[in-house]
């Protein structure tokens, strides 16, 4: 027996189907999940592998208290994650391919599931008995939280250990509060610590306790100790004074012992840390400011809306150049900097630069930012151990009970990344303490109907974030700058969005080959096939398209470019067009095994 | 059967200079050039004739299609290049079609700036950089009593002479961190300001807006804007002309695989990182050794220059951009040096 998780979203979508073929499908065949990855590219770029579609289209019917439980299911946290996620499911979004438009801000649509839903309570997730196993999780931040969110739904005592005085992490301490407010944070921790998982502040590891204590107290200790490390500049110059790390100078901030920072003001680094600086700079009085990176805008991780932002409160940024020297006496005066060229590629698919002999320039700073990124220390996991752990690539070590998930594991990533790597351990845990899997994902195949989804909804223009006016934003760090979509934009926005967890099917029998929905196809998704072979390949199926009548075998919707418009749903005089549900979900699996449905 | 295909994107100044220089080196050659305008080449600068209709649109026409067939040039008006894969050496057009190349030039221009400060106005703002914006900036002004023109640049202040001209009250804010391609000093933006109070627009300077709504305008019947500004002035004007200058027309090539900042890279002969690209003209980004740095073209000549040298390297000769000719802003005897323009934003 299977326990839905609550992602699918199912009933909102699917009622009074009215074909042959009727009855629901749950599947954990890889051709299935080949499917998902080709046609529901959002939801597959997403590291919780979110049912978007799901939520979205929720959003659309008003249901806020669904939507946010769906995302809840998988990333956790839809508050924060509806402000400060990374959004790759954007990236892959199918409205943003290049003869459709733009992306569906799906982001904005988790922030406003969370911002309006009316249970404020998430229903209890506990869905297994209590196993009298506990588990030790070192670290509260976005990987902690997740792993003893899961643990604890697995029905095991969670104790989890934090440094500091605050559940949180780098969602607290790194990211500033006119991003993040803190509210949003203690909110869905409280739901967290609501659910029975107990957190003890103030413990730090290697200082208060061992891993090797936990073990002894635990029957699973799982390790998310981030990153911590900062990387270093390796310049002349490094000790003046009016220098600060990015991640210090942000925690001091979120501390409220706001660092002195001077008119001018340089930040050395690309990633979301160094744009929080500069616009933090800001907040502290600075008048200056410029972001330096070693590469080009375009290839800047950040999102777009970041950048945007940053360029709003007039933050420069300078492209192509490489610090090599802090320049002073006793105390930051500028940077001296060579012009870069863009090279090929490194070793971990970023592109290279190279600094131009005879290039270098000085620009003058009072203050100078590096925000050039952390790593792990990995000589945490081994305190109180006879040996160095071994650990392999899902973060299981050859030291009996022992884990490592999120940064820890994989070095500095996204918040959604860790939430993502952090919930697959806590399945790996839980494997380990009671021999079985209890938590899958799988496909499920429900009847869909038409969602009456409109043409001209391709054309919406996408909405736009209210933003706090430009003068009120820097007195102080706390005023949010994004004020969450209004009602009308949350629908406008979530009609966007095609519903690509839609899957249109041709009933080849009932088809008269009138060709209507060829004709009506916007996007030429429909035609005749010689032949439709199940390749085994990741994409499952090559078409060979013919336009010659002697030789068509069938007539197909190419479900990869089709926009799920529903027209041909519509026209089709013998109602042969069916529409079917496709949502990849996680299940608990509670007792016996699933059927996949083969 | 010719051997080479070279397809140029853009139809200014720098593509037409490639052009010729091409089929006079090439004769046998294919060449196409892609044009999202659906106007043929034309003088950029006399687009304010054709606003206050002093000049018909054909009166600034420098080329005419037929120019194109009599050297045996496929012109492609109207069609916007989508995509461009460098593998397959294929462009993707907007209109489903494919066009293979062999050497690709890109001309593709500058595209208005608009600062980010700016940009939750956008939609309020109207631009001039072609025909088509020339041809609704005309429209636009039958009904129009006072424009606000916002930002700077050569254009913004020969436009303003012209609505003047025309009868039109010209409100002038003048953006000291956004006047393009400079920043402005305090004394040059007096001698600006002065210039402009000359010939009878009103100037404010040292403000900004902070916020724009479209109300009734102040002709019955028509509709306007109400403008706030950071000094808490409320101006009441028909029509917001932006003018901040352009950046490089590049969003299209940014899936290409092309090294893109903030124009396209190019090193001094006007090779991108792929051998059978070049870039020319105001949406190339070029570095200079003789500066040491990277610069970007600005005026027609400079960019006639570029067009020039690209098209005689894609011939297989080795020619170098070299230094910008020297070029100066000079609105009624305030010359500003504009030759080495490095910094857009």
């Amino acid at each position: 027996m299977t326990k839905d998780t609550g992602q699918s979203g199912a009933g909102k979508q699917a009622s009074g189907y009215p074909f042959s073929d009727p009855s629901p499908r749950v599947s954990e065949h890889p051709r299935d999940f080949d499917y998902i990855r080709a046609n529901i590219p959002c939801q597959w770029a997403c590291p919780a592998h979110t049912n978007i579609p799901g939520y979205i289209s929720a959003n659309a019917g008003g249901h806020f208290d669904a939507s946010y439980l769906i995302n809840r299911a998988s990333n956790l946290l839809p508050g924060i994650l509806g402000r400060i996620c990374s959004r790759p499911c954007e990236d892959a979004c199918r409205h943003g391919d290049p003869d459709l438009g733009t992306s569906v801000a799906i982001c904005h649509l988790k922030r406003v599931a969370a911002g309006r839903r009316e249970e404020k309570v998430p229903p209890e997730d506990l869905v297994f008995e209590r196993t009298g196993k506990t588990v030790g999780v070192v670290g509260a931040g976005p990987a902690g939280l997740a792993a003893a969110h899961s643990l604890k739904m697995f029905g095991h005592d969670v104790v989890v250990y934090e440094q500091f005085d605050h559940a949180g992490g780098m969602l607290w301490y790194g990211i500033p509060e006119f991003r993040l407010p803190s509210a949003v944070i203690d909110e869905e921790v409280g739901f967290i610590e609501r659910l029975g998982v107990q957190f003890r502040y103030g413990q730090r590891l290697g200082e208060d306790f061992t891993v090797a204590d936990l073990l002894e107290r635990h029957d699973a200790v799982v390790v998310s100790a981030g990153c911590t490390r900062p990387y270093e500049l390796g310049i002349p110059g490094i000790d003046l004074k009016g220098l600060y790390a990015g991640l210090d100078f942000m925690m001091r901030i979120n501390r409220g012992d706001i660092p002195e920072v001077g008119e001018r003001v340089i930040v050395l680094g690309a990633g979301f840390t160094a744009f929080d600086c500069a616009r933090s700079a800001l907040r502290c009085g600075a008048k200056d400011v410029s972001i330096c990176i070693l590469g080009v805008e375009e290839l800047l991780t950040v999102t777009r809306e970041e950048v945007l932002e940053a360029k709003r409160e007039n933050i420069r940024i300078e492209s192509l150049v490489r610090s090599m020297e802090i320049l002073g006496s006793g105390a930051v005066e500028g940077v001296r900097f060579a012009r870069n060229r863009l090279g090929g590629l490194d070793k971990r698919g970023k592109r290279k630069t190279t600094p131009i002999e005879g290039s270098e320039f000085v620009m003058s700073a009072d203050t100078v930012i590096t925000a050039i990124g952390q790593r792990p220390d990995h000589t945490f996991s081994a305190s109180g151990l006879d040996r160095e752990p071994v650990f392999d690539e899902e973060g299981r070590s050859d030291v009996e009970g022992l884990f490592i998930t999120g940064d820890y594991l994989s070095g500095a990533s996204t918040v959604i990344e860790s939430i993502g790597s952090a919930r697959k351990t806590a399945t790996l845990v839980d494997e380990h303490l009671v021999g079985r899997t209890r938590r899958k994902a799988m496909v499920t195949i429900d009847p869909g109907e038409d969602t009456h989804r409109q043409r001209s909804w391709d054309f919406i223009e996408p909405q736009e974030m209210p933003l706090l006016p430009f003068q009120d934003r820097f007195d102080g760090h706390s005023a949010e700058v994004e004020l969450g979509l209004t009602s009308e934009q949350n629908l406008e926005e979530a009609n966007r969005c095609y519903l690509c967890n839609l899957k249109y099917e041709i009933h080849i029998p009932d088809c008269i080959y009138c060709r209507w929905c060829i004709d009506q196809c916007p996007r030429e998704c429909i035609g005749l096939v010689k032949s439709v072979e199940s390749t085994g390949g990741h994409l499952g199926t090559a078409i060979e398209w013919t336009e010659r009548w002697d030789e068509v075998a069938g007539i197909v919707i190419d479900n990869e470019r089709c926009i799920r418009c529903g027209i041909c749903l519509r026209i089709c005089p013998t109602q042969c067009i069916h529409v079917r549900l496709v949502n990849m979900v996680e299940r608990m699996v509670i007792e016996g095994e699933v059927d996949d449905g083969q | 059967m010719a051997s080479e295909h070279y397809v140029i994107i853009g139809n200014g100044v720098a593509a037409n200079a490639a052009v010729d220089i091409l089929r006079q080196g090439d004769p046998d050659s294919r060449i196409t050039v892609i044009s999202r305008e659906f106007f043929p080449f034309y003088y950029r600068h006399k687009l304010r004739f054709v606003i206050s209709e002093e000049l018909q649109e054909d009166q600034i026409v420098v080329r005419p299609p037929a120019h194109y067939r009599e050297q045996n040039i496929r012109l492609r008006l109207g069609q916007e290049v989508q995509r461009v894969d460098l593998k397959e050496k294929t462009l993707y057009l907007k209109h489903m079609e494919k066009v293979h190349f062999t050497r690709l030039l890109l001309c593709c221009g500058g595209w208005p700036r608009i600062p980010e400060v700016h940009y939750t106005y956008r939609h309020h703002f109207t631009i001039v950089k072609g025909l088509s914006h020339a041809r609704e900036f005309k429209e636009k002004l039958a009904g129009v009593k006072r424009v606000l023109m916002v930002g700077g640049d050569l254009v913004s202040l020969r436009i303003t002479e012209t609505l003047l001209r025309m009868g039109r009250e010209v409100l002038f804010l003048i953006d000291r961190d956004s006047f393009w391609p400079l920043t402005l000093t305090d004394e040059i933006r007096t001698e600006f300001a002065e210039r402009l109070t000359k010939h009878g627009a009103e100037v404010l300077i040292d403000d900004e807006i902070t916020g724009i709504e479209e109300v009734a305008g102040i002709e019955e019947g028509t509709s306007g804007y109400e403008v706030t500004t950071r000094r808490e002035k409320r101006i009441s004007c028909d029509l917001v002309g932006a003018f901040f200058g352009l950046v490089p027309n590049v969003e299209f090539l940014f899936s290409s695989g092309l090294d893109i900042d903030r124009g396209i890279l190019v090193d001094d002969h006007l090779q991108s990182r792929n051998p059978d690209v070049y870039a020319a003209g105001d949406c190339a980004q070029i570095w200079n050794p003789a500066i040491n740095n990277y610069w970007v073209s600005i005026g027609w000549e400079n960019a006639r220059l570029l067009g020039e040298v690209a098209a005689r390297n894609m011939l297989g000769e080795s020619a170098t951009a070299g230094a910008p000719k020297e070029s100066a802003l000079d609105y009624e005897g305030l010359k500003i040096n504009t030759s080495w323009w490095h910094i857009y934003d």
